[in-house]
Parts: structure tokens; C-alpha cells; sequence
């Protein structure tokens, strides 16, 4: 292929020279032709964002690190972090770019493109259930033989369960996520409904219902579900714990098919619940920005953010517990670090997952996001999570958190369950369009079959 | 009669305004809005002051407070510069190779001749958007992901424009170039010497189309400069618009930065433009 | 504007420019004796110095995509397992007609297609007609009518979907001043097509409008002059002058937004995602999305060949039609 660039490189140089020797204009052409080609093989070497930290060049071992972002503090934390760890070891340098997440599908779609091109970095950011799905296909390698039980342990349990695959470990997360049933203090009071405040007392489905309606009035809905970031991963990840509580499922345990799971009577029956939150009125499929911020939303159901947003809105805020119908479960899972296949240093790149995902870093992280830490020390250590309203959320990550399915099906899957959850959302048939859905996915898992 | 003919120049006038506004309140709005803060725009659209710039008691950080920050926030000029090197890349090589072939298929006789350009002219139908994934993964292949080459190589060549320039030469007056021939300049010397500088209108309307056609790719670059360094400004503004937090004002003056561009090409250059696609239209 | 030039002839004969009434319609370029071999062999050397560049750019980035998306069709090509690609005859093209999402995507398509068309022609030669006489502020007219073509269409897109927001956008919060409640332009499956279509048509009528206004120029004032004569109303003069001279530029503008409409993507793809439950994905988007996101080349590419086809399709019975037409 390279013989092919030069080619054409040669033609067109061909091209440039044989004109008349005394030309002027063919020369001026020429010239401006080659210069152009000059920038452009200049810009591509030294094409690189901003926010990265650059290498000296001396080290041994180079190591491309891939960081995804949703926020200016987080960048710096990050940031910190490399350079700290740039320090401490003389013999690797990491040269990070952070990757800024726009919510929708940004920070995918530039691995998407990187996977195809095979330039992927030596360590990446990688969204928990898609661990399976790069480890199926060889993208990213275990990591078990670099890593301790001791140090294994020392995280929470959720984040070695989406990290594993095969009964081996591929990533290692600095913090965790969770959803959390957040309330309007005011307006709670102002109706008379009592907020629970730890795992034991988490609402029913029946009684998310009920006070829901209760708080919804002419120029104000009950719950925000966040509609508005875009029918993706948000639908799956705050909504799949409705048909994990009612003891249905995603897909089978074994991963194979999702017939008789994504269709089974319990996560339809979950999808039939979402439908009557919508045709009851007390949520809506487009509520602006800062619904609950803005007190126009009496609860939300959100991710972690919402407590910083709420906070530096002036909101008199609160957390609960997901609310359930059988089985107390919350969504799990956040961004975790996964070394590719690309990388000639396992060994250091592993060392460097180690460093961003030790107490201290997630502490820094945690502190930078007011996302949940993903070392069960960090706990300890951040006096916040010991008292309310951020204990609920601890408690819940501890003990009720439950991670997205995993399988190499999943870009599939999770859209196949975001479309029915929005379909339910929109008041259509939700055990038709779920039908629709299985047989997209079978038709997915197929390929992964021996 | 008179009195009629009043009536319906009042009524065409009437509904020319309407007309108008109909065509111009997303812009005004759009650069109206650029220059409020957040608060500003929302208090303002609930009346006709939505349309209206505000006034200097009312900017608190000056009228170019949401310009400054969209800057500050992504790299709008890194964007703009990406755009600017991979249409003026295509342009300038595009020029060269484009008129080359047009002027070979107008002038020269050589076995085949009429079948290239047949081929070419066939070639039109093929939508872009049909090979875009192979021609991705064979730019991949290259290497050239991420790289300007990948941007601009695989648009050198426009059978749209081999066909324009083409048209062009078959009207160009045959003398000149014998009386170079016998001044003993090579096919190439004239080519570049003597047709060149005087084809000037066809190079502009090809330059043009070429710059507002490539200026405004969204689904190539979308691919193939994923790499946040390598984008151009259309899918700088795409990524901008969804990024949290949203602010409208920013919005809206990054909509408004990427529009100016164009809006030169256009207020200088229009007509060209405009010929050039009416001039292959209107001859068959 | 491909057809009739692709006539067989030699067009680079040189002695159709010296005796234009000599007919050159053979393949085989007459009268060479006089021409020494080596002159033509020259000749055909330089001449394909001049085309090689462009053919082989061509060749290697038009023709050979076109090709490889034609064997990928056949073939289970995975993006996560690109060295792992197997033949699997017409799976993939059979696969297509139990998609539920490509037939939601093609009428979809379809519908976008056979509104915008006529409407965006009507509106265009509407304003074409309007400002084609004499008028006070004619030119800042046509300058608002054109204006929104200056913006590209993905700025346009981000644009109206604020203004579309179903609570603050700027359409809903004027609709509320004249007392209509708060549309779902977007949000709504049964709307967010036509909402795109009424944007569509806005930001690309003026452009047509320009060429329409250059046609009803070429058209000479003495026909109109002969209707006067013959005490021709205005819309008998409209009917029998105005629409027949406007013929061709009327049928190219058909061809060329029909064919862009067909390839519909930026809108959806920025303002709704495709969404709301599929109402706006596009067949180009349909192809990009299992191509890109699932990864799924090889059914992508299938598509891709039978979207070429609907295109290659629609082209060719327009050019029957029309040629028809002209009898």
C-alpha cells in the first residue's frame, strides 16, 4: 500500500516538474503543490490536542493512554495524576490524551475509529460492559498475571465483575457510578412524603408511582428521567435495574441469546411500568436541561453529577435508593482502564492502571467528579460517604449494585433495550417493538457463536 | 384599474416582508443571540425582543463575551484551520489534476479517449455515500487515518469537474496554443503557460464549487478525523453542541463563527458559483 | 448532464474542431494517413500524461471502493475481526428484507424524498416568479431568500434544533404568543420527519430559487411580448411562455434534489438521532450506523449496493422520463 502513495506522490511530482523550464506559472503551481504536501506531513506529526502531556523522549518505555472526560476538573486530576506518575517512574513515560465526552457517543466513536485504523493506545478508558466486547474480539488483554489477589480485593466487588470476562480480568475503573432517586427536600415537605434514607427503606415501584403523582402538578412533573440525554447508554444503564428487579434480564446468563430474557414476561412487565410513569404524566420524554435543578421535577432518577449540579444550583437537595419492585439492585459501572493488545509493555501499562485506580487516585477522581470511588478504602477515608446523604449511595454501591450484562453483543444489546425503554416511554406496544428487538440481537450474537 | 394594480402591489409587498422573515428569523436570531448571556436569551424570547440585539446597558461581559468563551472552551480555530487546509488541499490539487484530464479529453486524440470519458461521466452516479466505508477502510489501509492526506487524496479527483473543465477547452480558440507549439514549448508548457492563465472563470467556478461542496463535509471527515485534533469545523460544531454545559450564547456564536467563511465566498464571489451550476444545467 | 455528452463519439478528434460539419460519430477517428505514427503516438502519450493522474486517483478511490463494497456485501466482514472474513453468498442480502429497521428506513427515505422534492421546486420557482420583476429592494430580497444557503447544513441543523426545543425553542415561544400551545417538533414520531422536511425546504429553496431566476432571464421578452399582442392573461402567459422556457432548468433541478434528497443523513443524524423510534433514520444513516457503531460491514455494505441500485434506478427512469418527454 505504501508503494501506492508513492506513486501517486510520483506522479504528481512527475507532473509538477515537466513543465516548460521557464514557466512561471507552472513553477508557482508547482510550488504551492509541494508546500501543501510539506504542511501536511508536518501538522500529522505534531497533530496532538492540547490538554495532552507530552513526552521528553528519553525514557525506555512509551506509553499512549487514552482518557475519557466529561469535565474540566476531572482533566486536571488526570492530569496531575500522569504527571505524578511520570515522575515516580524513570524508566516509563505516559503521553495522555484526554478525550472529552459529549454524552452521546463522542469518546465511542473515537475508539470505534481507532480500532478500525489499529492505532489504539497502549491503555484506554474503556465504558465497563464494553470489556467483554474488545475482549472477545482481542482488542484488549488480561491483565492476571500482573496483578495480586491482595490488590484485586482491595476493590469493590462491582468493578472486578465488570472487569472480568471469561473468568479473566481485563479492567480496573477509578470510580464507580450509580444512580440514585435524588428529591426535592421542599417539595417533599410541602406534600408530606417521607424520604428513606437508607437501603432498608428504598420506595416500591408502587410508591415511586404514587408520591410521583402526588408531586405532579399544572407546571411541574414529579420525576425527571433524563430523557433528554438521547436514546443510549443512559436508558440501559438507569433503566435495567427495573427488569433486574423484577426478576427479568437482559440476556441469558450464559450470554448466548436474549430470547426468553429481553422478551421474558418480567422485563416487559418492567417496560409496562415505564409506559404508565409517561401516560400517567408524571415524567416526560423531553424535560429541559436543568429540570430538577430548576425545581420543575420534584425526584430525578440520576446519575451522581446531579448532586454537583444540584448543589451549585442552590437546590435543597436529597438522596434514595433506587426504588424496587422484588430484588434491590442499582445500576453499576463506570469508565475502567483496559490495556490493549497494542501494547509491546504489559507489563507498564499495567503499572500505570494500577497508579490512576490506587486510593489516592480515586479519591482525587472522586473528588474532581462526585462520581463513588471504586477502592473499598476510599470509603473510609472520604468522611462524606459516612453521612447523608451520600452514605445512601455507598450503601448502594456496596451492596445492591448489579452490572450491565456482558457480552461481545453488547453495542447491540444496549441499544436494543434503549429503543424499547424509549418506545415505552413514547406509549408505543412495548411487547411488539421488544420482539423486534430480540431478533436484532440474535442475529448479533450469531456472529460470536463457535 | 389603477386602484387593482395598487392593491396587488400592496398585497406583493406584503407577502415579499413576510417572505423575508420567514427566510431571516433563524439567522437574526442566531446572531442576535450570539451576543446575549444565557439569561438574556431565554427572558427575551418571550416577545419580539428575541429579534433584537441587545442593548449596551444589558451586556455584562461585552457583546463578544459568548465568542470569547467558545473559544476558550474548543479549539474553534484549530477546526477552522482543518477545514481551511482540506478544502484548500482538494482546491489546489484538484485544479491541477482536474483541468489536466478535462484538457486531455477536450484536446488530445489517444486510443480509448471516449471511453474514459464515459467512465468519468459514469462515475457521477456512484452516491459518495455508498463507498464510504470501504474507502475508509482502504484509507485505513494507507495508513492515512487521522492525516490530512486521508482527508483531501481520495476528493482530488471530481469527475463533476473534469466534465466542467472539459466543456471549458472545447470552446477554447485553438491558435494560441499552435503559436506556442511552433515557439517549441512542450504540450505541458502550454498546458500551464498559455491555457492556464487564460481560463481564469472556469478555474474560479471549479474552485468555488469544490470549496463550498467540501467547506460543508460532514459524513468524510466525520470518519476520518476522529482524532479531536484532526477535525474540521462541522464536526467541531456537532461535537460542540452537545457538550455539557450547554450554553446557547456559545452556541450560537460558534454557529455563527463557522457561517463567516462562507458568507465571504459568497458575498465576493457568488456568481460564479452560480454560473457554474446553471452553465452545466441549463446545456442539456 | 451525463447522458447526451457520453454519446460515443471521439470528442478529442481533432478534426471536429477544424470542420465542424464533418460528421465524426464513428469510434474509430477518420482520415490519419497524413498523421505520422510517431505524431500520434506522441499524442496519445501526452494525452494520457494528462489523464492518467485523475484516472487513477479515480480508479483507486471511486472505483475500487465501489468494488470492494460490491465483494464485502457477500461476506460476514466484522470491523473487530478484520482478519477473519468469510463468503456468505446472499445472507447478507437476504438479511435485508427481514430488517425491519432498513424497511422503516427506506419509507422514511421515501417519504422525505417525495415531499421535499415538489415542495422545495414549488417554493423555489414561487420565489423565483415573485422577485422576477421590477421591485423596490429586489436584490435585498433575493439576498434574504438566499441567505440561509450560505450556512452549511449542519449549522443549520444544530440551529433549528434549539429552535425546535420543545420547551425553550425560539418557534415554540413565538407560537406561544399568538396562543398555541408547545409543539413536540422533534420529540414526536408522528412530527420530527416533516419537521426536518419544512427545515429542509427552507434552507435549500433559495439556492434553486438563484437558478430558477437565471432560467426566467434567458427566456426573451419578445414571446411575452407576442402574448401581450395576443391578449394573453397573466396566467396564460405563466402557463404558455414562462413554465416551457423553464422546462430544462425545472427537470435538472428535479434530478439533482431528488437524488440529494435520497441521500438524506446530516439532519437526522445531528437533530434526532434517527429517532424518535426510528421516524427519522435515513437509509444513509441506517448504513452508517451498522457500519460504524455495530461494526457490521459486510451488511452494511449490502445495503450500500442496494442503495446505489434505488439510486442508479431512480436516475435512469427520470432520464427515460424526461427524454420521453422531449420526444
Amino acid at each position: 500500500m505504501k508503494k501506492l502513495s508513492l506513486l501517486l506522490a510520483g506522479v504528481l511530482v512527475v507532473l509538477m516538474l515537466a513543465a516548460c523550464s521557464s514557466d512561471s506559472n507552472a513553477n508557482s503551481e508547482g510550488e504551492s503543490g509541494s508546500s501543501g504536501e510539506n504542511t501536511t506531513s508536518d501538522t500529522v506529526e505534531t497533530g496532538s490536542v492540547e490538554t495532552s502531556v507530552e513526552a521528553t523522549g528519553d525514557e525506555e518505555v512509551m506509553l499512549d493512554f487514552w482518557i475519557h472526560q466529561t469535565g474540566e476538573d476531572e482533566t486536571n486530576a488526570y492530569i496531575e495524576l500522569i504527571d505524578a506518575f511520570n515522575k515516580e517512574h524513570e524508566d516509563i513515560h505516559v503521553n495522555a490524551e484526554v478525550i472529552i465526552d459529549d454524552g452521546a457517543s463522542a469518546y465511542s466513536d473515537s475508539i470505534n475509529a481507532a480500532l478500525v485504523a489499529g492505532n489504539l493506545p497502549d491503555v484506554m478508558a474503556v465504558d465497563g460492559p464494553y470489556v467483554s466486547s474488545f475482549a472477545e474480539a482481542g482488542v484488549i488483554q488480561p491483565i492476571d498475571e500482573y496483578i495480586d489477589e491482595e490488590t484485586k480485593s482491595q476493590y469493590v466487588d462491582s468493578i472486578i465483575q465488570q472487569g472480568t470476562y471469561n473468568d479473566q480480568l481485563y479492567s480496573l475503573g477509578a470510580m464507580e457510578a450509580s444512580v440514585m432517586l435524588y428529591y426535592n427536600k421542599d417539595l417533599l415537605d410541602e406534600a408530606g412524603i417521607e424520604p428513606a434514607d437508607s437501603i432498608e427503606e428504598a420506595w416500591t415501584w408502587d410508591e415511586l408511582m404514587e408520591n410521583s403523582k402526588k408531586m405532579t402538578t399544572e407546571d411541574r412533573y414529579g420525576l425527571n428521567l433524563f430523557m433528554n440525554y438521547g436514546v443510549g447508554e443512559w436508558l440501559t444503564f438507569m433503566g435495567a435495574p427495573l427488569a433486574w428487579s423484577n426478576g427479568g434480564a437482559l440476556i441469558s446468563e450464559d450470554g448466548t441469546t436474549v430470547d426468553g430474557y429481553l422478551n421474558s414476561p418480567e422485563t416487559i412487565e418492567a417496560l409496562n411500568y415505564v409506559k404508565e410513569l409517561f401516560a400517567e404524566g408524571v415524567v416526560t420524554d423531553s424535560p429541559g436541561e436543568m429540570q430538577f435543578e430548576e425545581g420543575n421535577a420534584a425526584l430525578a432518577l440520576g446519575g451522581p453529577w446531579i448532586a454537583v449540579s444540584a448543589e451549585d444550583a442552590g437546590l435543597n437537595w436529597g438522596m434514595m435508593p433506587y426504588p424496587y419492585k422484588d430484588e434491590k439492585v442499582s445500576p453499576s459501572g463506570s469508565m475502567a482502564y483496559a490495556v490493549t493488545n497494542n501494547t509491546e509493555n504489559p507489563e507498564a501499562a499495567v503499572e500505570l492502571m494500577k497508579w490512576m485506580t490506587n486510593e489516592e487516585a480515586t479519591i482525587k477522581i472522586s473528588k474532581a467528579t462526585g462520581m463513588p470511588p471504586a477502592q473499598k478504602s476510599a470509603f473510609e477515608t472520604m468522611e462524606k460517604f459516612n453521612e447523608l446523604p451520600w452514605s445512601v449511595m455507598k450503601e448502594q454501591v456496596i451492596q445492591t449494585a448489579h452490572a450491565r450484562p456482558s457480552t461481545p453483543a453488547y453495542p447491540v444489546l444496549t441499544d436494543a433495550f434503549a429503543q424499547s425503554f424509549h418506545a415505552a416511554a413514547l406509549g408505543e406496544d412495548v411487547e411488539s417493538v421488544v420482539e423486534q428487538q430480540v431478533q436484532r440481537v440474535e442475529r448479533e450474537l450469531k456472529r460470536f457463536e463457535e | 384599474m389603477k386602484r387593482k394594480k395598487g392593491i396587488q402591489r400592496v398585497v406583493l409587498y406584503v407577502s415579499l416582508t413576510l417572505l423575508t422573515f420567514i427566510f431571516l428569523f433563524p439567522l437574526i436570531w442566531m446572531l442576535v443571540s450570539s451576543l446575549k448571556d444565557e439569561f438574556q436569551i431565554f427572558r427575551d424570547m418571550k416577545s419580539l425582543k428575541a429579534f433584537l440585539p441587545p442593548a449596551p446597558s444589558e451586556v455584562e461581559g461585552g457583546y463578544f463575551a459568548n465568542y470569547i468563551a467558545a473559544f476558550q472552551r474548543v479549539d474553534l480555530m484549530k477546526y477552522i484551520l482543518n477545514s481551511l487546509i482540506y478544502t484548500t488541499g482538494i482546491i489546489v490539487f484538484g485544479l491541477i489534476v482536474n483541468s489536466m484530464a478535462g484538457y486531455a479529453l477536450a484536446r488530445f486524440r489517444f486510443p480509448l479517449a471516449g471511453f474514459w470519458l464515459g467512465v468519468i461521466i459514469a462515475t457521477l452516479i456512484i452516491p459518495p455515500e455508498s463507498i464510504f466505508l470501504p474507502l475508509y477502510v482502504l484509507v485505513y489501509d494507507l495508513g492515512w487515518v487521522n492525516t490530512y492526506t486521508g482527508l483531501i487524496v481520495p476528493f482530488i479527483a471530481n469527475a463533476f469537474a473534469i466534465f466542467l473543465f472539459r466543456q471549458f477547452f472545447l470552446d477554447f480558440p485553438k491558435e494560441l496554443e499552435e503559436a506556442a507549439k511552433i515557439d517549441g514549448c512542450s504540450q505541458i508548457g502550454i498546458f500551464f503557460r498559455i491555457i492556464v492563465p487564460l481560463s481564469k472563470p472556469v478555474f474560479a467556478t471549479v474552485a468555488i464549487v469544490l470549496f463550498i461542496n467540501h467547506w460543508n463535509d460532514f459524513l468524510w471527515p466525520l470518519v476520518v478525523a476522529s482524532d479531536e485534533s484532526m477535525r474540521t469545523i462541522q464536526i467541531g460544531l456537532q461535537y460542540f453542541m452537545n457538550e455539557p454545559p450547554i450554553k446557547w450564547g456559545q452556541v450560537m456564536a460558534a454557529l455563527t463563527i463557522a457561517t463567516v467563511p462562507m458568507l465571504l465566498i459568497f458575498a465576493f464571489l457568488q456568481r460564479y458559483y452560480v454560473q457554474g451550476l446553471t452553465h452545466t444545467g441549463s446545456k442539456n | 448532464m451525463k447522458g447526451n455528452s457520453s454519446s460515443a463519439k471521439p470528442l478529442t478528434d481533432h478534426d471536429h474542431y477544424k470542420a465542424p460539419s464533418e460528421p465524426s460519430i464513428k469510434k474509430v477517428p477518420p482520415k490519419r494517413k497524413k498523421r505520422r505514427r510517431s505524431q500520434a503516438f506522441q499524442e496519445a502519450v501526452t494525452g494520457y500524461f494528462f489523464l492518467a493522474p485523475a484516472l487513477i486517483l479515480l480508479g483507486v478511490f471511486l472505483l475500487y471502493p465501489m468494488g470492494a463494497a460490491f465483494y464485502y456485501s457477500f461476506t460476514d466482514f466484522y470491523i473487530l475481526k478484520p482478519d477473519d472474513i468469510s463468503f456468505i453468498g446472499f445472507e447478507n442480502f437476504s438479511y435485508i428484507w427481514q430488517d425491519a429497521q432498513f424497511r422503516q428506513a427506506f419509507w422514511n427515505t421515501v417519504y422525505f424524498s417525495v415531499i421535499v422534492v415538489p415542495v422545495q421546486l414549488a417554493v423555489a420557482l414561487g420565489l423565483a416568479l415573485l422577485i422576477n420583476k421590477k421591485l423596490k429592494f429586489r436584490v435585498f430580497f433575493r439576498t434574504a431568500f438566499f441567505s440561509p444557503v450560505v450556512m452549511s447544513l449542519v449549522v443549520v441543523s444544530i440551529l433549528w434544533t434549539f429552535m425546535y426545543n420543545p420547551n425553550e425553542g425560539l418557534i415554540n415561544q413565538l407560537l406561544g404568543l399568538i396562543g398555541i400551545s408547545p409543539q413536540p417538533f422533534l420529540t414526536s414520531p408522528d412530527q420530527a420527519m416533516n419537521s426536518i422536511i419544512v427545515m429542509s425546504v427552507w434552507q435549500g429553496a433559495g439556492f434553486q430559487m438563484m437558478i430558477f431566476l437565471a432560467g426566467l432571464q434567458n427566456i426573451p421578452n419578445h414571446l411575452y411580448e407576442a402574448a401581450d399582442i395576443d391578449g394573453a392573461s397573466n396566467w396564460q402567459k405563466f402557463l404558455h411562455v414562462t413554465l416551457p422556457g423553464l422546462k430544462n432548468i425545472a427537470l435538472f433541478i428535479f434530478i439533482t434534489i431528488s437524488i440529494a434528497a435520497f441521500k438524506l443523513l446530516v439532519q437526522p443524524m445531528i437533530m434526532t438521532q434517527g429517532g424518535p423510534l426510528g421516524s427519522t433514520k435515513s437509509l444513509v444513516y441506517h448504513i452508517y450506523e451498522t457500519g460504524f457503531n455495530y461494526r457490521d460491514v459486510g451488511y452494511a455494505s449490502a445495503m450500500a449496493v442496494v442503495f446505489t441500485l434505488i439510486v442508479l434506478t431512480i436516475t435512469i427512469i427520470q432520464r427515460v422520463l424526461i427524454r420521453e418527454e422531449r420526444g
